[in-house]
């Protein structure tokens, strides 16, 4: 399908452990300051690690479904208050994606807990009610008057940018003039000791590309991205911040939760994405990375990042999840409106905690401790899921 | 250009405790090429995701292609519980274990709502785009939209479609006490068909149309009206929804056949493999040279998907 629909971004929203809304954020970020805190939300006394980037003042949005809310359904409708806020009637018929890897498993882990304890069937089943991953999305449609229910993805960490691509496509498509891309998640004792487990979680600090790097740090946050047909958006008097050029998804193939070393897969889908917008490497500013803080994740993003734009001068990276953790389902579309805000300020963010980059990363110039002013007219959002799932997104300066 | 018509070939259903296996036959048509069947190693899987797999390599058995067709196949797969019997003994483990991290964490891995599609695109050899999705029943139909806006987009022209849900002691002792879940079955299983844009050139072809979402009785009748003009139309409900028709809704839906072996008090089973299963039997049941029309409601509104049996 080739046409020549414009797809812009004409609101966002966001709520993680450095702001209550994207502009409080986005300014904490530029400064540089870090979510990484004590966990509150469970006892960590059991594990090794006892921190995660938390979001410490949960929303409490203006809506009763009937019973105690969980976090994850709060800090979606904080940041879809934001993105939305009067213009909730304009998307009322906009196709909806919700990205997240573990929905209201928070209140999951909190009822088995209580199951398994003893506790009164009252409590079990209130805790149960928001669980599964598409209640969160039933409780967007109902605050905000969606006529249709969002579809959920569960793509692990490459949720979010998928949701944004299918959004995308969505309007891309010409099957609607607006749509909405979302991703959430909250850090619960599950996917917490899933982690840990798996021994990824760093005992100090993300340090994305760093040669000392010792693993990620979880994060909790909630994106939501506003799209529209640009054309039709324009006639209305409505100017976008941002478009998006292009989108790619993919599969690595390679192995069941390890990157391809070489970078293959995040190569092949960044390259794509490219290719599908239009644009060379040469002419793209800035690179959203990733950027876990993981030993494998890390070098095989560099190699990818290198050899797609080796030989290219003056392109900039940055990882978000450095200041902000890694917020699974939620990180494509907090990274995108970090993406966004980075082209519409002309600045790029600093990755924080990193102080000796690795080699691989040679082509790009990692931006480091202090935000960098300069002209962005393109940003590469990259992100790459447990299972080998990839998918990139393009966000570019509006053209008139 | 909208893509308003898909192709269905190489329907398949693993699983146990239930009677979908026995009421249908799925056809084992001859491939139209040599086959390559996907090889993989279960050992670590769920077993509803053992059934993802053994579901959806059957499927492409029985659909043809080459392994090298196949590197640029999609994956849609969609799931309402997941594999909730792993995510329940990982935690199980960590609640009881002093340190938690030594927990196995293959469990944990093996548990993510994306794994089926994981090892899915590992088996095919896929590079292409690969969604893992998840709804609730009353919007099956959502992700059948998905599948034609993802080849109109050319995101893929062909995907393997598989949909899986395992029985969990858990939710069945639990859920009849929130409310919202009374007395249902449960059942492990998984369906899986491959789906494309590509008009086979197979005897039969199995095809649906681009879901009807969310339209009243009028709507629905009149949509009926015009489809039987071109020939005979069954029209057959949901047993999701069956009992919450809105008013008005013709009398001759309400006669429709059901699907779905309930249970004896006429629950319904199977979350997304239940739904996939009616769509793939609509299918394959379908008279020849007509269509069936597969109908959901939510209470208030009708959504439906027409499924057709052709021949050439």
């Amino acid at each position: 399908m080739e046409t020549k629909t414009r797809v812009g971004v004409t609101g966002c929203g966001l709520v993680c452990s450095i702001g209550g809304d994207s502009e409080t954020s986005w300014r904490n970020l530029l400064d540089g300051r870090r979510g990484q805190r004590e966990i509150r939300r469970f006892d960590t006394s059991r594990h090794r690690i006892h921190h995660a980037c938390p979001v410490t003042d949960i929303p409490e949005p203006d809506y009763d479904p009937g019973h105690p809310l969980d976090d994850a359904s709060k800090l979606l409708m904080g940041a879809a208050g934001e993105a939305l806020g009067e213009k909730a009637g304009e998307f009322a018929s906009a196709p909806a994606f919700v990205a997240t890897t573990l929905g209201g498993m928070d209140s999951g882990t909190r009822f088995y807990r209580s199951y398994l304890q003893g506790a009164g069937a009252d409590e079990s089943g209130v805790l149960l009610k928001d669980y599964m991953p598409f209640m969160q999305s039933r409780h967007l449609m109902k605050k905000f008057r969606l006529e249709h229910m969002p579809l959920t993805v569960t793509n692990a960490c490459s949720s979010g940018t998928n949701a944004i691509g299918l959004a995308y496509l969505a309007v891309k498509s010409g099957r609607a003039d607006r749509a909405i891309a979302a991703g959430y998640d909250i850090v619960s004792e599950f996917v917490f000791s899933g982690f840990n487990a798996l021994r990824l979680i760093a005992p100090d600090c993300c340090r994305p590309f760093d040669a000392g790097r010792q693993g990620l740090v979880l994060g909790e946050a909630a994106g939501v991205i506003l799209l529209e047909n640009m054309d039709s958006a324009e006639r209305r008097g409505k100017k976008a911040t941002a478009e998006i050029a292009g989108y790619a998804s993919g599969s690595e193939a390679y192995h069941v939760t390890k990157p391809h070393p070489e970078g293959e897969g995040a190569f092949a889908v960044m390259n794509s994405c490219l290719e599908k917008a239009g644009v060379r490497p040469e002419e793209v500013e800035c690179v959203n990375a990733h950027g876990t803080g993981t030993l494998q994740n890390d070098v095989m993003e560099a190699k990818a990042i290198s050899k797609l734009f080796g030989g290219s001068e003056g392109i900039t990276a940055t990882a978000n999840k450095s200041a902000v953790g890694h917020t699974l389902g939620a990180a494509g579309v907090v990274e995108a409106v970090f993406s966004i805000l980075s082209i519409r300020d002309g600045v790029v963010p600093p990755t924080v905690n990193t102080s000796e980059p690795l080699p691989e990363l040679e082509s790009v110039e990692l931006v480091r401790d202090e935000a960098r002013k300069a002209r962005i007219q393109h940003v590469l959002s990259s992100s790459f899921g447990f299972g080998g799932t990839n998918a990139c997104v393009l966000f570019s300066e509006t053209r008139s | 250009m909208n893509t308003e018509r898909l192709y269905i070939r190489g329907c398949a259903y693993r699983g146990e405790n239930c009677s979908w296996g026995e009421r249908f036959e799925f056809p084992h048509s001859a491939p139209d090429d040599a086959v390559d069947t996907p090889e993989y190693d279960s050992r670590r899987m769920a077993e509803v995701v053992k059934y993802a797999m053994e579901a959806s390599v059957e499927s492409l058995s029985t659909a043809g292609g080459t392994a090298a067709g196949r590197s640029e196949y999609g994956i849609v797969t969609l799931t309402h519980n997941g594999p909730c019997v792993y995510s329940e003994d990982f935690y199980t483990q960590v609640l009881r274990e002093k340190d938690p991290a030594l927990v196995s964490p293959m469990l944990f891995s093996e548990s993510v709502l994306n794994i089926a599609a994981s090892h899915l695109s590992l088996a095919v050899k896929s590079c292409g785009p690969v969604y893992a999705l998840h709804t609730d029943l009353a919007n099956y139909f959502s992700v059948l939209e998905s599948l034609f806006m993802l080849t109109e987009t050319c995101q893929f022209k062909t995907c393997i479609f598989c949909a899986f849900d395992e029985f969990s002691d858990l939710p069945r002792r639990v859920f009849p006490k929130c409310g919202d879940y009374p007395g249902r079955a449960f059942v492990t299983g998984a369906a899986a068909a491959v789906v494309s844009a590509n008009r086979p050139s197979a005897e039969s072809l199995f095809s649906m149309d681009r879901p009807y979402r969310q339209g009243g009785p009028e709507e629905f009748a009149g949509y009926v009206d015009r489809l039987e003009r071109e020939g005979p139309v069954e029209l057959v409900i949901s047993s999701y929804g069956s009992s919450d028709l809105p008013s008005g809704v013709p009398s001759r839906l309400k006669k429709a056949d059901s699907f779905i072996s309930a249970d004896a008090a006429g629950n319904e089973q199977g979350f997304m493999v239940g739904r996939t299963v009616e769509l793939l039997g609509c299918v394959l049941e379908a008279e020849k040279g007509g269509a069936r029309v597969l109908v959901q409601s939510d209470g208030e509104r009708l959504s439906w998907i027409t499924l057709r049996r052709e021949t050439l």
